[in-house]
């Protein structure tokens, strides 16, 4: 599999030293982990908001060795409410963006931000800004999207957003990058990461991470309810495949 | 003891509605935000109970001084650079009468588990989890007697959750003061509050014990309202698979009573 990004022996403030992380190309990775445990700050030196003198692969070449121009084509990220629209409206932000309008409609769609492209900007709610954001990002295409702890301004419709992205990653073969402190979020993702105090704890695919839930515990993040459940009764032999789902988890206690 | 508001005025309706006094209390629904004038103190044209007696207007304003409503996202207004100008900032704005300003700021940074060196720290690099901390450190400022706190857990991960819990209950407990706890995480509010309220379309779908309300499961989907997990599974074993459990809050509880049903 090959690497999109390579950090290798990362040394920052008190948070990294000797920090090793690689992200695979055209997958969907979370990067999860307590509060200030630096998910914020890794998004933002991905973004190059934060300039260190480590060395950063992207794509094979240091990030510090493209232009602006070429890593804003590369590279687009969402810091929520972290925005500042020129336009009136939403639309008009989008319009500015060259792209066919097949893959504008798809993306205003997929978002359900049909009925906010006419609004004012200064009248969108902090859901809708974050909804313009990820809106505004995609339609740049980049190849490397950065996303940063959605769920507490999408809420509700943090599952049906990550499911979207999902989709989207896999048809135009991008990589994305989130972080989160909501283990649920990586649920439809490709690869988990867990942080804890500068060096990575748990990795693998979401759904076997979850099943070190006294680990999970102890770093100070919750595992979602049917997962934690589902953990522990298997724990207790009751039993034996972990189910998320409420049904067919009650059918294979009592079957 | 209960603190209730009669008749506030939604749109072609009105609606009385009341908390619980020197506890947890959840709020939830789509009706919240037309309410906090009424619930803040700044509209008392109407009659106000506390343990059904009608407050008089130097007794509304007393309450208006003792209240604070803390919105979601709060820090965002403010222009000040730091921590500390932004706390110190709002205790002139709020013309909060303090003999040691300094300390009362050391004092709720401390409540909040907060250390003294982030109020040198420039509000605009603060973590998600240290705003949201700081925005609750201020709104303790001025020692209020009722707290209404929009989404308090949001940002934070499991051990600060548990620290905001502790907090909230020696708050109650110990210190009798009123939480209001405003969320759309149901679970959450299932899991931690004693009383509660959930007002939705301006009607109030369901008030009273947060157990007794929040397992009512026909009422809530009725109204569209999500019912807690806990509750759903509950059910969803005693439809599928006749099987009485009891609703539980913990999720040890819940596994201990499928064990004894296994």
């Amino acid at each position: 599999m090959k690497r999109m990004i390579m950090i290798h022996q990362f040394f920052y403030k008190d948070l990294w030293k000797d920090f090793n992380l690689y992200i695979d190309k055209n997958k969907f990775t979370t990067i999860s982990g307590p509060n200030n445990c630096g998910k914020t700050t890794l998004i933002r030196i991905l973004n190059r908001d934060i300039i260190t003198d480590n060395m950063i692969l992207m794509n094979e070449i240091d990030i510090n060795d493209y232009t602006i121009q070429e890593y804003s084509a590369l590279v687009q990220c969402v810091i929520p409410l972290e925005i500042i629209f020129t336009e009136r409206t939403l639309i008009e932000e989008i319009n500015k963006i060259e792209t066919s309008l097949d893959f504008r409609d798809e993306i205003i769609k997929g978002l359900k931000l049909t009925s906010v492209i006419q609004k004012q900007v200064k009248n969108l709610t902090s859901e809708e800004i974050v909804l313009s954001q990820i809106a505004l990002a995609l339609l740049r295409k980049p190849a490397i999207l950065l996303l940063d702890n959605l769920h507490p301004y999408l809420k509700k419709r943090t599952k049906e957003i990550i499911s979207f992205l999902k989709k989207y990653q896999v048809k135009t073969e991008s990589t994305i990058i989130q972080t989160t402190t909501y283990l649920e979020d990586s649920i439809e993702t490709d690869y988990l990461y867990i942080l804890e105090k500068g060096q990575i704890v748990l990795e693998g695919e979401p759904r076997e991470v979850f099943e070190n839930d006294n680990r999970i515990n102890k770093i100070g993040l919750d595992l979602p309810f049917m997962m934690d459940l589902s953990v522990k009764l298997k724990d207790y032999d009751l039993i034996d495949e972990l189910e998320y789902d409420k049904e067919r988890l009650v059918d294979q206690i009592w079957n | 003891m209960e603190l209730t508001w009669k008749n506030i005025p939604l749109k072609e309706k009105k609606l009385t509605f009341s908390i619980s006094l020197e506890e947890i209390n959840g709020l939830t629904g789509n009706t919240v935000k037309e309410l906090w004038e009424y619930l803040t103190f700044r509209k008392t044209d109407l009659d106000i109970l506390m343990d059904k007696k009608k407050l008089n207007p130097e007794e509304k304003q007393e309450k208006r001084r003792k209240t604070v409503y803390l919105e979601e996202n709060s820090l965002n207004k403010y222009f000040q650079k730091t921590v500390y100008e932004a706390m110190y900032y709002d205790i002139r704005s709020r013309e909060i009468i303090l003999k040691d300003p300094k300390k009362k700021i050391l004092d709720s940074l401390k409540i909040v588990g907060l250390p003294e060196k982030i109020l040198d720290h420039n509000l605009k690099i603060l973590s998600s989890s240290e705003r949201a901390l700081v925005q609750l450190a201020m709104a303790l400022l001025s020692n209020p007697d009722i707290l209404w706190i929009e989404e308090p857990f949001l940002y934070l991960d499991k051990t600060n959750k548990k620290k905001l819990i502790l907090l909230f209950r020696r708050m109650t407990e110990q210190y009798h003061k009123t939480i209001v706890w405003i969320s759309e995480d149901v679970d959450m509010l299932y899991q931690y509050t004693n009383h509660i309220s959930i007002i939705q379309n301006n009607k109030i779908i369901g008030e009273g014990i947060t157990k007794e309300v929040m397992t009512q499961a026909d009422k809530l989907k009725k109204n569209k309202i999500p019912l807690p997990e806990m509750v759903e599974l509950t059910d969803l074993i005693k439809a599928k698979k006749n099987i009485s459990i009891d609703y539980h809050r913990d999720i040890r509880d819940i596994i201990k009573d499928i064990y004894k049903h296994v």
